[in-house]
């Protein structure tokens, strides 16, 4: 039996039966359960009692069991002040469900950021906020997040000025942007337009817009703004659009911004009904028209977001008509969050932040059973067995992520042998082995085996979502490496799928070609990481890779790929700066710069555009200013080739020394040593080298020398 | 439950501030935060905690808290 919802506790404590007696007959009622509103309502009904009863309520609580007898204890503690006691409270009730609760999650947040313990609110806000919670949570986390973002203990891994620029009010939108960006590791300062005055702001160049700044801007119009009639508008329709597309022009020419346009809403029943779908000039095609032309080939740095995907996720409906009238509300507020996240996940990919992993247990979460037990004829996968359709429809979720760029590894409590078999022999798999590039199969646990698949493939733990079935091992992860992410949610596989396409993980800007490539190469690392655990030299199989490096300077053709790695590339950085799109650009044309690209090639295949190496010409000495190498191709020797041109393009141009200094971050320790590694000398200041061009580069045998005429 | 009781919570949530004196003649005057924001968001929030939906002319009448307490008494027959 469900536990009692709001209404139903709210009614035993109307019906004349005393306080405590209340209480103690929705406890009995709860048992095990847990409702979260419930479990709200019920403290709220006990709180003002506590002060006149508080022996028979304590007398009620310790007698009983159960999630929200802890829930309701750990309330009255907080309201009397005794907050280690809450917290404590709290955090023994999240041991007790099954799931977390974000309500839960925000109240221990807000105790632990009483008790000054800011590492352990974060954690937990962070938890509470992936789990889908309700405007009103949003709400109520909203303030506590600000505070946290303001603490020195929490870190972001990026800086972002975000302006929102509308047609409606968009003032509630505002607290589940600043909590997902939160939630993100993004440092979020907002710009919120006037409603309705986009044009205007984008256009004078003294408004407050262009004094912000914006690093970002989103722009969100809706269909009531084409003000349609059933057949016809379109000219009215093109007219709007092409102002956008101007806007955007605008936008980018003066602050280099990346822009998150969000499509029109299709237009809900009208006076045409069908009609509005089927005839050339009706409603609800027009818009489909708008979006189309918003989608067509957006120039670099625009994004286009169509509302129909948060429409769809969403369980209600996303555009309230009586919210827009009375207070120009769109869309829906309980569609805010998930718009939201959905925006926040393109400022995650354009800001180098989306997941690159997808790290999947087995047993009951690729096919139903366990194999070790059950053998290959018990597991649960396939047709015609609902349930083997619905593991089967996660698998091929997981290889149209892998086509995409996204790296599949395996982590599962399991003897390889047994772990294997299934890929190997069963029909119904759609994963097969070589889909998956770190295959982790044993007793250790699985934080360890985690921390393994990053470290093989040269990752950060940040770059890895993990699914896995069982709760228990989704907590532990998530306890030991609060860096990854764990998709929360239920434990059948419609809701796991469900669950990980709800977190919007691994966005991309564009796709290029080298994310197609991307599997290739990390298995080849993975090899060689492998051999070098297996004794081969790596000489050896560095000569046997067959490697040929084409470079070139950076064009206009390879200017956005240049951009990402940018954005992107936290390891093998010398420097890490982040140059924007229009720097590069500006840098790339200017003659005081030598900037060029490199892309690897060997018998895995092309890797792609996966090295850039910048430097300021001077008169007698270059200056390295950005040097950095995409973690697939990391233990190449690419380094020692990449050193080399620049040295001789020094040499041409009469310099007589090149200089580089390494500024060191939270991630980029892999090239603390690099310089003086490669045969720099210490010079100069503290932390700089110096090369005499005189002395030449040292010799690369594996690489040979490609062309810069291979298209990029 | 006391329906000023709810809407004291769900107020003091909003401007963050679990201490500020809530009355039933309590206005913006009163409490700094208290601005546009809040206002819209205190009447959805009290909407949702006793599912109801308040008409838009209602609304233009909420001057105070007692005036949000009085509708939300009205809408709930109690």
């Amino acid at each position: 039996m469900a536990p009692p919802g709001r209404d139903q506790v709210r009614f035993a404590f109307q019906i004349g039966l005393d306080g405590p007696k209340a209480l103690d007959a929705v406890l009995a009622a709860s048992g095990t359960g847990f409702s979260p509103d419930g479990a709200e309502a019920l403290a709220d009904a006990v709180a003002p009692l506590w002060a006149g009863s508080r022996d028979r309520i304590a007398e009620v609580l310790a007698a009983a069991t159960g999630p929200t007898a802890l829930f309701v204890a750990a309330r009255l503690a907080q309201q009397d002040g005794r907050r280690d006691e809450a917290l404590a409270q709290f955090k023994a009730l999240a041991a007790a469900l099954p799931v977390p609760d974000a309500g839960v999650q925000i109240y221990m947040g807000r105790v632990a950021t009483a008790l000054g313990k800011m590492a352990e609110a974060v954690a937990a806000v962070r938890l509470g906020l992936s789990l889908d919670p309700s405007y009103g949570l949003h709400l109520k986390a909203e303030k506590l997040v600000r505070s946290l973002m303001r603490s020195p203990e929490w870190q972001p891994s990026r800086h972002l000025r975000l302006a929102i620029l509308g047609t409606s009010t968009t003032a509630l939108l505002a607290g589940p942007l600043v909590n997902a960006c939160f939630r993100a590791g993004i440092a979020v300062e907002l710009y919120q337009g006037a409603h309705g005055a986009w044009r205007q702001e984008i256009l004078d160049s003294s408004s407050a817009l262009h004094a912000f700044a914006p690093q970002a801007a989103i722009l969100l119009v809706n269909s009531r703004d084409l003000a349609l009639p059933p057949d016809g508008g379109r000219e009215r329709m093109a007219e709007f659009c092409a102002d956008l597309r101007h806007a955007w022009g605008e936008l980018r020419a003066r602050h280099d911004c990346h822009i998150i346009q969000v499509g029109f809403d299709r237009p809900g029943e009208g006076a045409w009904g069908t009609l509005e779908d089927q005839l050339p000039q009706g409603r609800r095609r027009v818009v489909d028209e708008a979006n189309r032309i918003l989608a067509d080939d957006p120039p670099p740095g625009v994004v286009f977001l169509h509302p129909g995907r948060a429409a769809s996720l969403l369980g209600g409906a996303f555009v309230s008509e009586r919210e827009w009238m009375r207070s120009r509300q769109y869309p829906a507020v309980e569609a805010l969050p998930l718009l939201a996240d959905l925006i926040v996940a393109q400022c995650r990919a354009f800001l180098g932040l989306s997941a690159k992993v997808l790290a999947l247990d087995l047993d009951n979460t690729l096919w139903g059973g366990v194999v070790a037990e059950d053998g290959i004829a018990g597991i649960v996968l396939g047709p015609p067995d609902p349930m083997g359709e619905a593991y089967q429809a996660l698998q091929d979720h997981a290889l149209e992520l892998k086509a995409r760029g996204v790296i599949l590894a395996v982590c599962s409590k399991n003897n390889v042998a047994d772990a294997q078999l299934p890929f190997r022999e069963h029909d119904a798999m759609r994963l097969r082995l070589d889909d998956v590039v770190v295959f982790r199969a044993n007793w250790d646990d699985k934080a360890a085996n985690l921390s393994e698949v990053a470290r093989q493939l040269d990752l950060g733990l940040d770059s890895i979502v993990f699914l896995d079935d069982n709760p228990v091992e989704r907590a532990w992860v998530r306890d030991r490496l609060p860096q990854v992410t764990v998709v929360e949610g239920s434990s059948d596989p419609w809701t796991m799928r469900a669950a990980l396409e709800r977190g919007f993980h691994f966005e991309t800007v564009a796709l290029t070609e080298d994310d197609r490539n991307r599997h290739g190469s990390y298995r080849a690392r993975a090899e060689l990481t492998d051999l070098r655990q297996g004794g081969s030299t790596v000489e050896d199989f560095l000569a046997d890779l067959g490697m040929t490096c084409h470079h070139g300077p950076v064009d206009t053709l390879t200017l956005s790929r240049v951009a990402q790695l940018i954005a992107k590339t936290n390891q093998f950085n010398l420097t890490t700066p982040r140059y924007s799109l229009g720097e590069v650009g500006d840098m790339a044309a200017s003659s005081e710069w030598w900037c060029r690209w490199f892309r690897l090639a060997d018998r895995f295949g092309d890797h792609g555009l996966t090295g850039l190496l910048f430097a300021r010409r001077g008169e007698t000495a270059w200056e390295i200013d950005t040097w950095l190498m995409s973690c697939r191709v990391l233990g190449r020797r690419m380094e020692d080739f990449m050193l080399g041109r620049l040295l001789a393009a020094a040499g041409d141009a009469g310099a007589v020394q090149v200089r580089a200094r390494y500024l060191p971050t939270a991630k980029n320790a892999p090239v603390a040593d690099l310089l003086p590694r490669l045969g720099f000398v210490a010079g100069g200041g503290e932390g700089e080298y110096v090369w005499d061009t005189a002395r030449p580069a040292a010799p690369c045998p594996f690489i040979a020398e490609g062309s810069a005429d291979v298209q990029r | 439950m006391d329906i000023l009781f709810a809407v004291t919570k769900i107020f003091r949530e909003l401007v963050g501030d679990d201490a500020v004196p809530v009355a039933m003649d309590t206005s913006p005057e009163d409490v700094p935060d208290w601005d546009s924001i809040v206002q819209l968001n205190l009447v959805l929030m009290t909407e949702l905690e006793f599912a109801i939906r308040f008409a838009t002319a209602d609304m233009a009448t909420i001057r105070t808290i007692g005036d949000l307490v009085r509708l939300v008494e009205r809408y709930t027959g109690r």
